[in-house]
């Protein structure tokens, strides 16, 4: 009945199998991409011991060590991104995502990101399945990627996937960390966790030589004390509601207690929600204190990542571990609760940052032999095909990361796809209104007048495949998106629409004049469809086609307008009724209207196959 | 030779310039992210004119009855606000609800029109994704007729009408335009008359400054339309008159008005017309009529009923032998229900109506009632011995919440 949808569950079973499925269905090609791998491996191993056996094979070189705030940085990230994959596959991500998690970051932002958000958004929509299964595979490849390669070329290769997937997620998923929308703020988890991603990925893609000097370790920690001092004055600014913990006259609680209270709602363990709720509690009796707490805190982590002296850096490092572990637990809630929680938020990553910072400037590499470093990485570049077949390290390591490579394009090659693909998958149409019924009885016959006052009989539209649905011309919700997507399947069947007849029967015995046709037709701009016929007649001769349709139609009460079944009818050439379709619009967003319009379109075309 | 392993020593960085670099970076930070921004009126800021809207609840008679239109459900949701129309047939004592027969969602509100008290034409303001205003004509609420549909109508009481020969008139708010359009017969071909910025760009437009069009009617045959007029004191009624419009409204005294004005309705009483208008004088806002007699352009104005406030909403209409009520917001939650006789001109109070009163029925042998909605609670008072109000009748609607969305 007109009126009474509304949005799918995030938990939605269709779908939520669907995409499991889909992850099984690619994890078997992980599977069997490894197995090749391995195979691969143990062919090349053996090998290289025939020939060390021959004595072809010349002692390997011993491998010079990675930078230990390199290796940190790599190894943590890339389980973090594992992480991330693996909450990437909680069932409510498909239909969740954009609706609870995209959407409303980008919502306070500036009409220009909510654009671009919405893009990203939209290929998500259309393809609830074969996106969030290609966001799994792409970070859980990234991660793995990461820590199998530890140096060289694809370790470098690795660190800029990284970079570039961070990128990506960061302005489509976290709408650029919230930086243009008002009440960004450190605590919350400004300017976005992937952002850390993506610099952590671009401290790995770096030349490994620029880990032997404290240089780099001494940039990312002016880079983060900057931050840091940024992050203290945005959070000392007054108006924005961090000075108090209660607003006045009852005005609610400030903005950083409303926050943790509003965390502390998200669905967890008791204990952790009780942390948080006592958390608020104090932060609401003393908000101007926790918040000076706070802004002198990041200050003076700042100014001492700023100042360069190993001592003090050394301790705004420890200060800093300290305030962002607080922060993760008692304000950011840990991130990744709730079912919807992407990734663990912002303190974990910027802490292995500035560590790695503070590492690379005070813990160089053991061995910063910078000949033997230069000589290994001429002897990679030089000679790809003589170290996988000479060096069992560098053929692991290079197998290893053609399989998370393969991981990657499991997600990769998917992803693109959909990104190309402007029409939604049928399955979220299926996910309202149940998979299209499957019959072969002859269908129904009928005579009735059309908008321009012809007479139209099914008989009369023998030889082409028909479309038939019932439509209320006053109808204020489901007719106007059903006949927006009779409209898209016009289009996308384009021109087999010829051989097409789209049929609307009018399901309102009160406005049935050819007037409310024509201004129906107008509203949706059906009246240059030529295949398009919206027929009416007597309040008999339409009640018999109801009747004959089994489409109920009935007067509400209230000021309700007319209830009548949301049916559609797939009609073969030779009359008969073969598919049946459930054609409740659900939400009528874009991505409901264009996976209707492909199921209709794609019925319409096996019947004419047929 | 290979350097060895490096000791890394103790930095020596220019720590000044780069806490400068911090505080750079945090201003750019802060800019971005709006902290702190305030908006202000700022000072001098003139004030405003009165925001009065005229609301769609209101009661007509017909020769079959009296009908009356208000909103119930869930008022603050537009999709949950459902217009009802209530009929009470001549003689009887109960009202029954009309809307199911009106065969379409009635969340944008109903405007309601009678022909020479005969017929009733109940235009349909479009909701949701409907862009469309059904038409739809009874004499008797058993039968009911549609007639051929227009634009979307303005959200304005008097926003239809029709005259002597089943001609009629429509105002139509489509996105910023605003059209007159009118049907010469029989409701079955509409066409354009005038937009608002036709109007506004002639001479008799100019002389009132010309803000939204709020009314149409009909005058001794011919067209009217109620306008807001940004020049003080001056009332935008017009008269089509030989292809062109002419202005033929009053023209308030600096005591009752110093702001632009707004037509609120156009209203045929006995042989007379008058016209209700917001009108304000400093910080405090009023309803003033003027009427005039249809046959001789001679208005006569009748004292501002002052409203609480700036903002709110009027109901008005016909009140039967004393010529036209309206009902206004007071202080305090209470309505104040007046009615204006000709010729005196002078308001007369009324006690006030129940709370919740949407609209009142002046019906015939003098009785009144006030018609208050509650949710889903429709409920009939009686003025009894001109004093106090008795509870005739309790309405339940069943509104299907939900229905439109």
């Amino acid at each position: 009945m007109p009126g009474m949808s509304s949005g799918l569950s995030t938990n939605n079973p269709t779908i939520v199998s669907a995409f499991h499925s889909l992850l099984v269905h690619q994890g078997l090609i992980v599977v069997v991409l490894v197995a090749l791998l391995a195979l691969a491996w143990n062919l090349l191993r053996a090998k290289q011991l025939r020939q060390a056996r021959a004595g072809e094979l010349a002692a390997e070189a011993s491998p010079y060590p990675e930078a230990v705030g390199r290796r940190l940085v790599r190894i943590a990230f890339g389980l973090i991104w594992i992480f991330d994959g693996v909450l990437q596959a909680q069932p409510s991500m498909p239909l969740g995502m954009t609706s609870q998690v995209i959407e409303p970051t980008a919502a306070t932002s500036p009409a220009w990101v909510q654009h671009l958000v919405n893009a990203g958004a939209t290929i998500w929509s259309n393809h609830p399945i074969s996106a969030p299964a290609a966001a799994v595979w792409i970070q859980v490849g990234i991660g793995v990627f990461l820590i199998v390669a530890p140096r060289g070329y694809w370790s470098r290769l690795a660190g800029l996937g990284a970079v570039l997937w961070g990128l990506i997620v960061w302005m489509f998923g976290e709408s650029f960390g919230g930086v243009f929308a008002p009440g960004l703020t450190w605590a919350f988890g400004a300017p976005g966790a992937v952002l850390f991603y993506s610099f952590a990925g671009l401290l790995v893609a770096l030349p490994e030589r620029m880990w032997s000097s404290p240089r780099l370790g001494r940039t990312i920690l002016s880079v983060m004390g900057v931050f840091f001092v940024a992050m203290a004055v945005l959070q000392a600014w007054p108006g924005r509601g961090f000075w108090q913990g209660r607003l006045a006259h009852n005005a609610g609680p400030g903005t950083l207690t409303g926050m943790v209270q509003q965390m502390s709602a998200t669905p967890q363990p008791a204990f952790i929600s009780s942390w948080l709720a006592s958390f608020a509690a104090f932060d609401a009796a003393h908000g101007w204190a926790v918040n000076l707490f706070l802004v002198v805190s990041l200050a003076a982590i700042g100014a001492g990542f700023v100042s360069g002296r190993a001592r003090l850096v050394r301790v705004a490092v420890y200060a800093g571990i300290v305030l962002c572990l607080a922060d993760w637990v008692l304000v950011e809630d840990f991130g990744f609760f709730g079912g919807l929680g992407t990734d663990p938020n912002s303190m974990i990553p910027m802490v292995i940052v500035f560590v790695a910072g503070y590492l690379a400037m005070t813990r160089l590499a053991a061995v910063a032999d910078a000949q033997a470093t230069t000589n290994a990485a001429a002897e990679e570049k030089s000679s790809f095909w003589a170290g996988l077949s000479r060096r069992p390290a560098y053929l692991f390591r290079s197998i290893a990361a053609l399989a998370a490579i393969g991981i990657t394009l499991v997600g990769v090659i998917p992803m693109a796809a959909a990104s190309v693909n402007p029409n939604a998958d049928p399955i979220i149409a299926e996910a309202f209104d149940g998979s299209p019924g499957i019959v072969d009885v002859l269908a129904p016959q009928f005579r009735l007048v059309d908008q321009n006052g012809a007479t139209v009989a099914l008989a009369s539209l023998r030889g082409r495949a028909v479309a038939v649905t019932f439509l209320d011309p006053v109808c204020v919700s489901d007719c106007p998106l059903i006949a927006q997507e009779f409209l898209e399947a016009d289009r996308l069947l384009g021109t087999t629409s010829r051989r097409v007849a789209l049929v609307g029967v009018v399901a309102n015995p009160v406005y049935r004049e050819p007037a409310y046709l024509v201004a129906f037709d107008d509203q949706q701009g059906l009246q240059k469809v030529s295949n398009w016929y919206y027929l009416t007649g007597s309040s008999s001769a339409l009640s018999r086609v109801w009747r004959s349709f089994g489409v109920q139609v009935a007067f509400a009460p209230g000021g309700a307008m007319i209830a009548h079944s949301d049916l559609s009818f797939v009609i073969d050439p030779t009359g008969h009724m073969r598919y049946i379709l459930n054609s409740n619009p659900g939400p009528g967003t874009e991505a409901s209207k264009s996976s209707f319009a492909v199921l209709l379109a794609n019925e319409l075309r096996a019947v004419l196959r047929a | 030779m290979s350097p060895g392993p490096v000791c890394p020593k103790a930095p020596s960085f220019a720590t000044r310039r780069h806490l400068a670099a911090g505080l750079v970076v945090a201003l750019g930070a802060c800019a971005l992210s709006g902290c702190g921004t305030a908006h202000s009126n700022g000072p001098g800021a003139k004030p405003g004119a009165p925001e009065v809207r005229a609301s769609l609840a209101t009661s007509l008679e017909t020769s079959s009855g009296s009908w009356a239109t208000v909103a119930m459900g869930h008022l603050d949701q537009p999709l949950n606000t459902f217009w009802q129309l209530f009929f009470r047939p001549t003689g009887a004592v109960s009202w029954s609800d009309q809307a199911s027969a009106l065969a379409v969602a009635t969340n944008g509100g109903l405007v309601v029109a009678s022909r020479a008290r005969g017929s009733l034409l109940v235009g349909v303001r479009p909701a949701n994704l409907l862009d469309y205003s059904p038409l739809i004509v009874t004499s008797n609420a058993s039968s009911w007729t549609p007639t051929s549909p227009v634009g979307p109508l303005a959200a304005e009481p008097d926003a239809l009408a029709i005259g002597t020969g089943d001609q009629a008139m429509a105002l139509v708010r489509e996105g910023g335009t605003e059209r007159v359009l009118a049907s010469p017969r029989g409701l079955v071909h509409w066409r354009q008359m005038t937009t608002q910025d036709e109007l506004a760009t002639s001479q008799a437009g100019r002389a009132c400054g010309v803000g939204e069009l709020t009314a149409v009617g009909y005058l001794a045959g011919n067209a009217l339309i109620g306008a807001s007029c940004r020049r003080d004191g001056v009332v935008g009624v017009f008269l089509a008159h030989g292809g062109t419009w002419r202005l033929v409204g009053p023209r308030l005294p600096p005591a009752l008005s110093t702001y632009g004005t707004e037509v609120l309705g156009l209203e045929t009483t006995n042989s007379d017309l008058c016209v209700l208008v917001v009108a304000g004088v400093r910080d405090s806002t009023g309803v003033v009529a003027a009427c005039t007699s249809v046959h001789a352009l001679k208005w006569q104005v009748s004292p501002a009923l002052p409203m609480a406030g700036q903002k709110g909403t009027v109901s008005f209409g016909p009140a039967g032998q004393f010529g036209l009520y309206a009902l206004t917001p007071g202080t305090a939650h209470h309505l104040i229900l007046a009615v204006m006789s000709e010729p005196t001109m002078r308001w007369r109070r009324l006690p006030a109506p129940p709370s919740g009163t949407a609209t009142v029925v002046f019906g015939p042998a003098g009785r009144l009632d006030a018609l208050s909605v509650g949710d889903t609670a429709f409920t009939d008072w009686v003025l009894a011995g001109g004093a106090t109000w008795r509870k005739m009748q309790v309405l339940h609607v069943a509104i299907q919440f939900g229905s439109s969305s």
